[in-house]
């Protein structure tokens, strides 16, 4: 279990499983489930974002697709 | 005289038995749900089948369907090369459909598409839909039972199971059996539905069914356990979930479902699970959505029974991960086709709140490993029901009784392969009723050592012995009535767990009765002896939640039912003693 602090350039996708969940795909290859922090204007499929958060590996949810990412700042390019 | 007045009184104690089943199996029909027009089950010529001639294109078919006013739909992946279609007339006049097609060229036959009921079909206007219940043979298995008397925790984001400020009951789930649970976010006693997810999940393993009111659940007579430990936004801490297994294990779950995961790995989880398993809990998991060969935890521990998602067509789903941890594989939908040509996209359809909104609930599609899990765990509860709980022989009966794909049992993708509701509860009620049926020759023994008694004596208080122990569990096909005595009122009655029913009562009741009649009471007796092997063993290795005893499936629980075994156990003696022959 770990926290770790990333910044992150990318694209948020909306997901049709598990009745519907927010993505960020990193410019990097790493996928991401997001938490909905942030504001309404991050969770629009397509949206390109620079996000700054926390992956904590110790949090589960119902997404089992990629690990978590708590958003605590961003910015829409 | 006097016997005579004794037998009037107990035929008509049977026969008022007979009245109160009879009345119990009436249901109240409501108004259906919001998803979709929700037409009635089709009816007897509401539906044709229509054979066209193998070479026929799809323009051909669409012109053909202009030409009659009618929609044709394949009758399933099988007989697409074979132009096999459906015909849904609802509201038309079949009749003339019907001539007006075996006129035509391409029509090889067209007949009324007769629904053979020899099976079970619940009432429920949205059960058509429901796909995955066919997948896994639900139907078949509720010709025996629907999980009576067994326990499954739901962990997950809560469940809408009251009516409580912003929440509701979901109206799909208003006559489901809910046990006490924990809501570990708001560290309270009401783990209500804040997202969707989890009365969706719960759904799947006991919808209300057969109330005429939208979709079926798999063991829709088990209780759920709610338990909220997935925030709003669907996820939750690792901490908490391990503390919500241990929770669910120590308040007699005898299922827990955990649509939930994650990659990181933890010892604290692992160790719940495996505390769980340890308790006789079966903990099923869904094996999570990365499409990649690598299986979430907790579905990889070795304590779990690990799910991937098959579609319609039972492959495997693009996003369902798999693994050498796989057990089984079950339903999770694809909600991107509609394979099956029934208008709606193939996910798992159940009763949900509306996501952002608690307040309301309509029928919703979704897809994922979550939605396969409960599958597997309703099964799991099908199992515990005909009496196995121990959770490596639940899983076997499980793996055993699944449909092998792939490459067979062990597949990377679909383990054992698909789960076979029907068939594991067939097994689980021949592996419960040897063992029965073993308890009753020991407890007969026991009770018979010493006594005299001849060989017509023997047979009919054995074999009243064997229904009240064991049941005809070896002829499955007869259902309910194949079941323990106990069971089978039960069932019939909808009083699985009720303390008079669970206890000394009616054999006792029966044995008065008869006493002065030398065959009854025979019969008497050894349904005495009977139902005192099926209490011990329900107390020893199936535990069961007794109405109006304190706890859920807890120590009082089991001190009920040994306490009335062992009252009946000295019962049954009774019809053999001197007093009783004079």
């Amino acid at each position: 279990m770990s926290v770790r602090k990333v910044t992150l350039e990318g694209v948020v996708r909306r997901s049709d499983l598990e009745g519907g969940l927010w993505m960020f795909e990193a410019s990097d290859g790493t996928r991401l489930q997001l938490d909905r922090g942030g504001g309404s204007d991050l969770y629009k499929d397509g949206v390109v974002a620079k996000v700054t958060g926390s992956v904590d590996t110790g949090t589960m949810g119902i997404g089992m697709s990629g690990d978590i990412l708590r958003v605590e700042s961003y910015e829409l390019r | 005289m006097a016997t005579r007045l004794i037998s009037i009184i107990a035929a008509i104690a049977v026969l008022s038995w007979t009245a109160v089943t009879t009345d119990c199996s009436r249901v109240e029909l409501r108004d259906s749900g919001p998803f979709p027009a929700t037409p009635d089950a089709p009816r007897l010529m509401d539906e044709l089948i229509v054979d066209l001639d193998d070479s026929v294109s799809d323009e051909q078919v669409e012109a053909l369907e202009a030409r009659l006013g009618i929609d044709l739909r394949s009758n399933g992946p099988a007989s697409r090369s074979i132009r096999l279609m459906r015909a849904d007339l609802e509201g038309q006049d079949s009749s003339r459909i019907l001539e007006q097609l075996s006129q035509e060229p391409l029509v090889e036959v067209a007949e009324p598409n007769y629904v053979y009921r020899t099976l079970f079909t619940p009432n429920d206007p949205l059960f058509k839909y429901q796909w995955h219940m066919d997948q896994i043979k639900a139907k078949e298995a509720w010709d025996i039972g629907a999980g009576e008397t067994a326990i499954v925790a739901v962990i997950d984001t809560g469940v809408a199971y009251e009516d409580r400020g912003e929440f509701h009951i979901a109206k799909d789930l208003k006559d489901t059996k809910f046990v006490p649970g924990w809501n570990f976010i708001h560290r309270n006693g009401h783990p209500n539905d804040d997202h969707a997810h989890g009365t969706h999940v719960a759904g799947t393993i006991a919808q209300t069914t057969n109330n005429g009111e939208g979709v079926a659940g798999i063991a829709y007579k088990a209780a759920i356990m709610p338990i909220k430990v997935l925030s709003k936004e669907g996820y939750g801490n690792v901490g908490d979930i391990a503390d919500s297994v241990r929770w669910a294990a120590d308040h007699g779950a005898h299922v827990i479902n955990m649509s939930l995961g994650g990659r990181g790995y933890s010892r604290v989880l692992k160790n719940a699970c495996d505390y769980a398993k340890k308790k006789g809990v079966t903990v099923v998991c869904a094996a999570g959505n990365d499409g990649s060969q690598r299986v979430s935890y907790p579905a990889a521990y070795p304590a779990c029974v690990a799910v991937s998602a098959t579609r319609y067509d039972e492959q495997v789903t693009w996003y369902s991960n798999y693994g050498k941890e796989i057990s089984v594989a079950a339903p999770g939908g694809d909600t991107r086709v509609d394979q099956n040509g029934d208008g709606y996209p193939d996910g798992v359809l159940q009763n949900t709140i509306t996501p952002g909104d608690p307040s309301q609930d309509g029928y919703h599609l979704f897809q994922g490993t979550s939605m396969a899990s409960p599958h597997a765990a309703g099964v799991a509860a099908l199992i515990v029901s005909a009496g196995i709980t121990d959770p490596d022989q639940v899983r076997r009966v499980l793996e055993k009784t699944a449909r092998p794909k792939g490459s067979g049992r062990g597949d990377i993708k679909y383990g054992a392969g698909i789960i076979d509701a029907a068939g594991a509860q067939k097994m689980a009620m021949q592996q419960a009723g040897s063992r029965r049926t073993l308890g009753g020759l020991v407890a007969s023994a026991a009770v018979l050592a010493g006594l005299s008694v001849s060989v017509p004596q023997l047979m009919l208080f054995g074999a009243a012995a064997l229904a009240g122990a064991a049941g005809l569990f070896f002829l499955p096909f007869l259902g309910p009535l194949a079941t323990p005595l106990i069971q089978a009122k039960a069932s019939f009655l909808g009083l699985a767990g009720n303390a008079l029913l669970y206890s000394a009562f009616l054999p006792l009741l029966l044995l008065v009765l008869t006493f002065h009649r030398s065959r009854l009471r025979l019969i008497a007796g050894g349904l005495c002896l009977g139902t005192a092997a099926f209490l011990a063993d329900t107390a020893l290795f199936t535990t069961c939640d007794i109405t109006g005893i304190p706890g859920v499936a807890g120590t009082l629980d089991m001190a009920w039912l040994l306490a009335n075994s062992l009252l009946l156990l000295c019962l049954s003696r009774l019809p053999f003693t001197r007093r009783a022959r004079r």
